[in-house]
């Protein structure tokens, strides 16, 4: 089990280096340098060149990538070139709001997507399985800038239920969750209607099964065979669709940031790639690369740790 | 079911809780809330990077003059009284005494503006004026309270255009030497009316005032700046209360502003530093190279509705390329007005029978106005008949497209507070390659230029600025769109606020609250 996490982590570093490569190079070769953009048509060749010499643009391009290598291998990011502080001190301090943004939408996902459609499949095609298609639908083709807009709208300014800027209180509880209402509800509705619609098709299939109408024929009551049998066993492909689902959570982090004026790595990668702050666009990409190795993995794991027959094929166990 | 219920109505109660403590003080103003949409980056002196940054620094820092809101002479700020030799090239700054620097960092002396401005005119340090400091010989500290400037040659905009404005901003020596530029970006130590007290990175920003000020503690004690990037987002927050003051930038939240009733919303506005454009390339042997070309381009386009319409009603019309805060400026120009049929005689006469033959390629990038203006002149080109080939470009790689010159126009705005700023870098033939965008090469434009920027007698000055804003409008080397208004939308009740010239920069000393 542990090679296997190891093997997956190894992997995973790899997956990172590559994709933070990828974009050393193509924000090098994109128009537009920092320099000139930051200094401006006045700017003397001389000190284009000092600036350029500060942020470490004047090497050839391999140099750079060296240098990035072993300063990536040290855990340094490098110094933002317009705020001239580490990079990674400023993701640091970023990165919990832009946490509790995924979390927050993945619990709002699941807390709409999953009842829905275990209720639908359950229901199915009566006029609940109707509903539920529709709301789905909805949430589906519904824009989260825009689902964003109309809840502040309506929750924050129209009623003022909910606040209408920020993360609230650090360390404040009640004041961070708060302020996570609106924006989960708006970023998670389209992995809700995913969720929703696996859920649906997972347990239709498992209703299926054999081994439910044996435990219907033990006497088991529906609301065991619903929780011991069916969900059990239809939430493996649930979990794994949502894992991957869950990382478009962190794109659509930029957006969401930005209507509900929220800290974040997603309103820094923004700022950043327009400004061409390259040492802190590679510092944010890299962030995405390993968030990403980590939920796959950690979706992994929970699916293992669901069903057994996983479990044993990592372990090598014959069946 | 019933635990779920409890839940809701406990979130309900702690949203009510949260509601009421947001609720402003209706009384005497002494804290105010600002929304900006560019967060704090960099406050170090000539290292600001965004319109926040110099919002900021204009309030933390002081320089050893200043202009004051509304006006264009330069008055007192750090250096109390200062004389200027008959040649224009020596300049001596009496200094104040008694003035502290924030964060313990002593008293402001001569050792401190040498120390600021050598820090700018190095090349090392890269700063965005540091071209504008090469004109500068040598700063020295007389004594410790005079210092004494001089120039490689006389320059008439050394104290507006230079000193008066953010290039001017000092510091202290002692900070730079042993904090370092790097720290002070977040960290800034001034004179000014304000410290900067606290920096929560993508939420807010405050200022806290000086009680060391040396014209004394500001009435507002305490302003703060909240990061919104959505202007949709900060119109909502200035009808819920949770701003007071905002600078108002684009025509959908404009429209908002000023249908909200006038107990709710207060609207302040004035002539601002940005000009739109539409540059005209004279250079590169483009077609617009041919002046009668560019006067159809302009006859061709109805200025008035170009304001009212795609500007939304915040732009003002302005035939000078200069704005209207700067000294010399004059709306009093001849103009090539709206006249089709005319433009199309002089494409006919410029070897155009068939305007459809004149091809003409504009660029711009999306920020503020420039795309609405861009598809107005580019209908209005089309109405008559030419061909416009219309290109979308990257901001950040604007700058270049634009110095490279493969384009017959191109929108852009302009802002700046200082004639010379637009004389000399716009229109001079020395700026052809790098500010000149348009490769303007006129002589007589070129003579009237340099004598603006060297007679010290300022009625001279206006009469040589208001001549060569004359030639610039029958030339046509760009075409006018107007000048954007400067609006702020506040709640009612904050006095003494005001539309300043640069974006958003209020300074708050001048706000009574």
């Amino acid at each position: 089990m542990t090679f296997y996490i190891l093997q997956r982590l190894l992997l995973g570093l790899l997956t990172i280096l590559l994709i933070v490569s990828f974009a050393f190079v193509l924000l090098r070769v994109a128009p537009g340098d920092p320099a000139s953009v930051w200094l401006g048509p006045l700017a003397t060749p001389e000190t284009l060149r000092a600036l350029h010499h500060a942020m470490g643009l004047d090497q050839p391009i391999w140099v750079q990538y060296g240098l990035f290598i072993r300063q990536l291998l040290s855990g340094d990011l490098g110094i933002s070139l317009n705020a001239r502080r580490p990079v990674l001190g400023i993701i640091l301090d970023q990165y919990p709001f832009t946490l509790q943004l995924t979390v927050g939408s993945l619990v709002a996902a699941i807390v709409l997507g999953l009842p829905l459609g275990a209720l639908a499949a359950w229901y199915r095609n009566s006029w609940i399985d109707l509903s539920a298609g529709l709301a789905v639908l909805g949430w589906l083709a519904l824009p989260s800038f825009w689902l964003g807009m109309i809840l502040l709208l309506v929750f924050a300014v129209n009623l003022s239920w909910f606040p209408l800027l920020g993360a609230g209180d650090r360390g404040n509880v009640g004041s961070i969750i708060l302020h996570l209402v609106l924006p989960s509800i708006a970023l998670g509705a389209r992995q809700a209607a995913v969720i929703a619609r696996m859920t649906r098709s997972s347990v239709l299939e498992v209703l299926n099964e054999d081994y439910i109408r044996t435990a219907r024929a033990k006497g088991a009551g529906e609301r065991r065979v619903l929780t011991r049998h069916v969900l059990r066993n239809a939430l493996g492909p649930v979990i794994n669709v949502s894992a991957l689902d869950t990382i478009s959570l962190l794109g659509g982090a930029v957006v969401t940031e930005a209507v509900f004026s929220r800290p974040g790595i997603g309103s820094l990668l923004a700022q950043s790639v327009s400004q061409r702050d390259y040492t802190m666009v590679q510092g944010c990409l890299l962030f995405f690369a390993a968030s990403v190795v980590v939920i796959s993995l950690a979706a992994d794991l929970i699916q293992g740790g669901l069903d057994p027959r996983v479990r044993n094929a990592r372990r090598g166990v014959v069946q | 079911m019933r635990r779920l219920v409890i839940a809701l109505l406990a979130l309900v109660a702690v949203a009510c809780g949260g509601a009421a403590q947001t609720a402003q003080s209706p009384s005497a103003t002494s804290k105010v809330t600002m929304a900006t949409d560019t967060d704090l980056t960099n406050v170090m002196i000539g290292q600001e990077r965004f319109v926040i940054d110099h919002d900021i620094a204009q309030n933390v820092y002081s320089g050893l003059v200043r202009l004051r809101p509304g006006s264009n002479k330069v008055s007192p700020d750090l250096a109390t009284s200062w004389t200027v030799s008959g040649d224009g090239l020596k300049y001596t700054f009496k200094l104040r005494k008694n003035v502290k620097f924030s964060g313990g960092f002593g008293p402001f002396t001569a050792a401190d503006v040498v120390a600021s401005f050598d820090y700018e005119r190095d090349p090392k340090s890269a700063t965005a004026y540091n071209a504008q400091f090469s004109l500068v010989k040598s700063v020295t500290a007389a004594d410790p309270y005079t210092v004494v400037i001089e120039l490689n040659q006389p320059y008439s905009s050394f104290l507006s255009g230079v000193l008066a404005w953010q290039s001017g901003l000092i510091t202290s020596a002692k900070a730079i030497r042993e904090k370092g530029a790097d720290y002070l970006a977040t960290h800034p130590v001034g004179t000014g009316p304000y410290h900067l007290s606290s920096y929560e990175k993508g939420q807010q920003i405050t200022l806290t005032a000086s009680k060391e000020y040396y014209a004394g503690e500001p009435a507002i004690k305490q302003v703060v700046y909240r990061y919104i990037p959505e202007a949709a987002t900060a119109v909502l927050a200035l009808q819920k209360g949770e701003v007071d003051v905002e600078q108002i930038q684009q025509a959908a939240a404009y429209r908002t502003v000023k249908a909200l009733p006038s107990d709710k919303v207060k609207l302040y506005e004035g002539p601002g530093w940005r000009n739109y454009y539409a540059w005209l390339q004279c250079g590169n042997g483009r077609v617009t190279n041919d002046p009668r070309v560019r006067q159809a381009l302009e006859r061709a386009v109805d200025l008035k509705q170009v304001a009212q319409g795609p500007g939304a009603g915040m732009i003002t019309v302005n035939h000078s390329y200069f704005n209207p805060t700067v000294l010399g400026w004059t709306n009093d120009l001849p103009t090539y007005g709206h006249d089709p049929a005319k433009a199309k005689s002089l494409l006919a006469e410029a070897g155009y029978k068939d305007p459809g033959q004149l091809h003409i390629k504009l660029i711009y990038y999306k920020s503020s106005l420039y795309e609405p203006l861009a598809l107005a002149v580019t209908d209005a080109w089309r109405s008559i008949g030419i061909t416009v080939d219309v290109t979308q470009i990257d901001q950040a790689a604007f700058g270049d497209e634009m110095a490279k010159g493969d384009w017959d126009a191109a929108i852009w705005g302009h802002a700046v507070g200082d004639p010379d700023l637009y004389a000399y870098n716009d229109t001079h033939s020395s700026g052809i390659g790098t500010t000149n965008y348009s490769r303007w090469n006129n002589s007589q434009a070129d003579t009237l230029i340099e004598k603006g920027r060297t007679e010290q007698d300022t009625t001279a000055r206006i009469a040589t600025y208001k001549k060569l804003q004359a030639l610039v409008a029958k030339d046509v080397p760009t075409i006018v769109l107007g000048n954007a208004k400067s609006i702020i939308a506040a709640r009612p009740g904050i006095k003494g606020l005001y539309a300043p010239g640069y974006f958003g920069l209020i300074e708050w000393q001048y706000v009574k609250g």
